[in-house]
């Protein structure tokens, strides 16, 4: 893995591919890589869609060797969303691939030449760039249809869905799955629209005959390989809670905390809840022949994911995660299961952000675009918002836009994009990270990964007051870290909770490059790559009253526990001094 | 006023699990502390309570020692496992994220649940302790919200709530 392939679109006749060493960005992976890539290369001043701007695809540092969980790919660029540095993340079969075919990362750069669409095929004999006109406005499933037969057996295909192609502030770059479907994405940020601008529709990668990746101690990697997949076995989250119903085991939970943002962050509980839950929804799947546990590539042995059928058994998504099933259900007041999945579908196959395109509905449903609750409705505007129409780009152009539009001051954003499942009046340690981390609002963005093991910046008393920012601080510098290494961040519990596995995951990198890293070096990579995104931020024009909840949050009392968002700016703003 | 009746249905495990989620009333065991009132009133093993229940709610509110909080009538108790992400390590009881749900977390003194009007405590499992503990709920008597099932004949019903005799088909 020690070749950047360039895609360089601005080429006479046609975007030419040419691989370059990895030189000055050796030892960085994932979220490491396009951080620095676009913090070193792409001017923070660049329009998000003009030639300077640059899309970063990378496998992390693990991806492509046996380690279980290994499977994620970052997708970096300047967001068309935030305005800000981006790092988007996906599971799905891609990461492995690239990483077996030596690839740290693809870079899509450079001034489009014509209006034409290209696809990009990589294989162990190089790269081939083809100009295709029968893809433009192919959604993700017809571009399945299309091109399966290439990638399904040790393939994957990397894509983007009609409103990536129309430059779209909420589009992804979608990734299929272990059965070659279009379900996973690196949804938040708008990076769909990044490679659109470029002009490359679809990437189909053929790992045929590339390696499993070689470990420089292979006894080692052998042996921290095993500790870190019984660790995650024995653990009741990563083994057992995720497996049996998928992230949306959280819905009930969230709802009984009060902390589940209803009708557009309204309320905190939904009286839906129970009908949409985790536990309904894998009944649901497995009564009517689907499943309610598949791993989403290769190498997942926590297997969160499933297929959601309807009620012929006929295949329509994969099992909707949490945030969808809240983005589309409790956050729009819909309250079936079928409505939720075939809005999930729709997402996936015309390439949008579940995440920012439930909070536009539900911020259109405040504004009486459509009633809260009606399931027909929001189908309907997604499907505008898919075709293009004057509507639909305006949905399409994210939450804070569509609310801005409409007159409405509750926009439930930061740096301009759209909070995820849980409200940060009932859960104010999390709104210190919607508030400060440079991606804007992002759930992942301060994950539960050790912090009590890696004391970053010393031990934290999260007790009293001022651990509040410290908190969020470290959750943020070692959320980065486990970025970088390609690693699912729903090892984070097991991890959280036995110090072997935390030791295993270090041991795993340790043994695959022959490095000698500890748990401080550790957290000073995730530093690192914070000082990276917050220096690009700074220079965009980003300050501290970009690190703020937006004003509602502090006035309005979130039921049913009646409480607002009281952490003061200084304390926000004590996060990253 | 006589006593509403008692309904005796039978219930596919599916139904009765939906029926779990949404809560399902129990006559007894109001005043006690929390940790008896699982372990004595709904019977379930110590080892379970301490290792099994990992999230826990009190009338919404997270709850860190079972030892200190009273469940009075009227009281709403959820139980659940251990959670993923940070927020469900923020919930989890007693647990290194606590303080990031200050706001809304059972305060650490001996404060109270309950009202609302009931005479009972209402109780909702979520996942693995919704698998677990169906059947243990199922062969007890239990109340249920006059609208969760169809066909119940709405004299049964009192206060919205209806006393029933669940057998698992």
């Amino acid at each position: 893995m020690d070749t950047i392939l360039r895609i360089d679109v601005a080429a006479a006749g046609g975007p030419k591919a040419v691989p370059t060493s990895v030189d000055d960005y050796a030892g960085l992976g994932g979220r490491g890589l396009t951080s620095a890539i676009i913090a070193t290369e792409v001017p923070a001043d660049a329009h998000p869609l003009g030639p300077e701007n640059k899309l970063v695809i990378a496998p992390g540092l693990l991806s492509g060797t046996a380690a279980p969980m290994s499977g994620r790919l970052s997708v970096g660029c300047k967001s068309p969303l935030t305005g800000g540095i981006k790092e988007a993340n996906s599971g799905g079969q891609a990461a492995q691939l690239l990483a077996r075919l030596g690839y740290a990362a693809i870079v899509l750069e450079g001034a489009r030449q014509g209006e034409e669409l290209y696809v990009i095929r990589i294989n162990k004999d190089g790269v081939t760039i083809t100009a295709d006109e029968s893809v433009r406005r192919a959604t993700n499933y017809q571009l399945m249809d299309k091109f399966l037969g290439e990638y399904s057996k040790k393939g994957s295909m990397i894509s983007i869905g009609p409103v990536g192609e129309m430059g779209y502030a909420n589009s992804t770059v979608c990734i299929t799955d272990i059965e070659g479907r279009p379900t996973r994405h690196a949804g938040r940020g708008g990076v769909g629209a990044v490679m659109g601008s470029k002009g490359i529709k679809a990437i189909i990668v053929d790992a045929d005959g590339a390696k499993v990746r070689t470990p420089a101690d292979p006894e080692a990697f052998k042996a921290a390989s095993k500790a870190w997949a019984e660790g995650l076995a024995k653990h009741p989250v990563t083994g057992e809670g995720l497996p049996a119903y998928g992230t949306n085991v959280l819905t009930n939970v969230i709802n009984e905390a009060g902390a589940l943002p209803t009708r557009n962050f309204a309320t905190g509980q939904f009286e839906g809840a129970s009908k949409i839950s985790g536990e309904t929804q894998a009944e649901m799947e497995v009564a009517r022949g689907g499943s309610a546990t598949l791993p989403c590539h290769r190498g997942c042995t926590i297997k969160c994911s499933g297929t959601f059928v309807d009620k012929d058994g006929k295949y329509v998504t994969k099992q909707p995660e949490y945030e969808t099933v809240w983005a589309h259900g409790a956050n729009c007041g819909i309250d079936d299961l079928d409505v939720i999945a075939e809005l999930d579908r729709l997402d996936d196959d015309y390439g949008l952000d579940t995440i920012e395109m439930g909070a536009t509905i539900a911020v259109a449903m405040e504004a009486g675009v459509a009633e809260f609750g009606d399931g027909k409705a929001a189908i309907e505007l997604l499907h505008e918002v898919g075709k293009g129409t004057p509507l639909g780009r305006i949905l399409g152009s994210g939450t804070a836009t569509t609310a801005r539009v409409f007159g409405l001051e509750h926009a439930p954003c930061v740096k301009g994009q759209a909070m995820p499942a849980y409200d940060p009046r009932a859960i104010k340690g999390i709104g210190v990270t919607y508030a400060t981390s440079p991606m804007g609002a992002d759930h992942t963005a301060g994950y539960a990964v050790a912090t009590n093991i890696l004391k970053v910046g010393g031990d934290v008393d999260p007790l009293k007051a001022e651990g509040q920012a410290a908190l969020s601080k470290n959750l943020q510098i070692a959320t980065a870290a486990i970025d970088a290494t390609g690693m699912c961040l729903f090892i984070a519990f097991a991890v959280l909770d036995q110090p072997e596995t935390f030791q295993a995951l270090v041991d795993l990198l340790n043994a695959y490059y022959g490095w000698d890293l500890d748990a401080d070096g550790v957290a000073a990579y995730g530093s690192k790559i914070l000082a990276f995104e917050r220096d690009f931020n700074e220079r965009a024009g980003f300050t501290k009253a970009d690190d703020r909840l937006p004003r509602f949050f502090k006035r309005e009392p979130l039921a049913p526990h009646n409480v607002t968002f009281d952490v003061s700016d200084a304390e926000l703003d004590s996060v990253f001094e | 006023m006589p006593e509403a009746p008692t309904v005796r249905v039978t219930l596919p495990r599916h139904a009765f699990m939906a029926l779990l989620q949404r809560g399902v009333g129990i006559p007894d065991g109001t005043g006690a502390r929390l940790r008896e009132f699982l372990q004595e009133t709904l019977g379930i093993d110590a080892i379970y309570v301490e290792e099994k229940l990992q999230t826990v709610f009190l009338d919404g509110q997270p709850i860190d020692d079972f030892d200190r909080a009273v469940v009075r009538p009227g009281a709403v108790v959820a139980l659940s496992g251990a959670m993923p992400g940070l927020v469900g390590a923020t919930m989890r009881r007693g647990g290194y994220y606590a303080r990031m749900r200050e706001g809304i977390s059972h305060e650490k003194t001996d404060t109270v649940g309950g009202g609302g009007g009931k005479s009972f405590v209402v109780v909702k499992l979520f996942n693995r302790p919704l698998a677990d503990l169906a059947e243990t709920l199922a062969g007890r008597p239990l109340l249920a919200p006059a609208d969760a099932l169809d066909g119940l004949d709405p004299e049964a019903a009192e206060g919205g709530w209806v006393r029933l005799a669940v057998t698992l088909a």
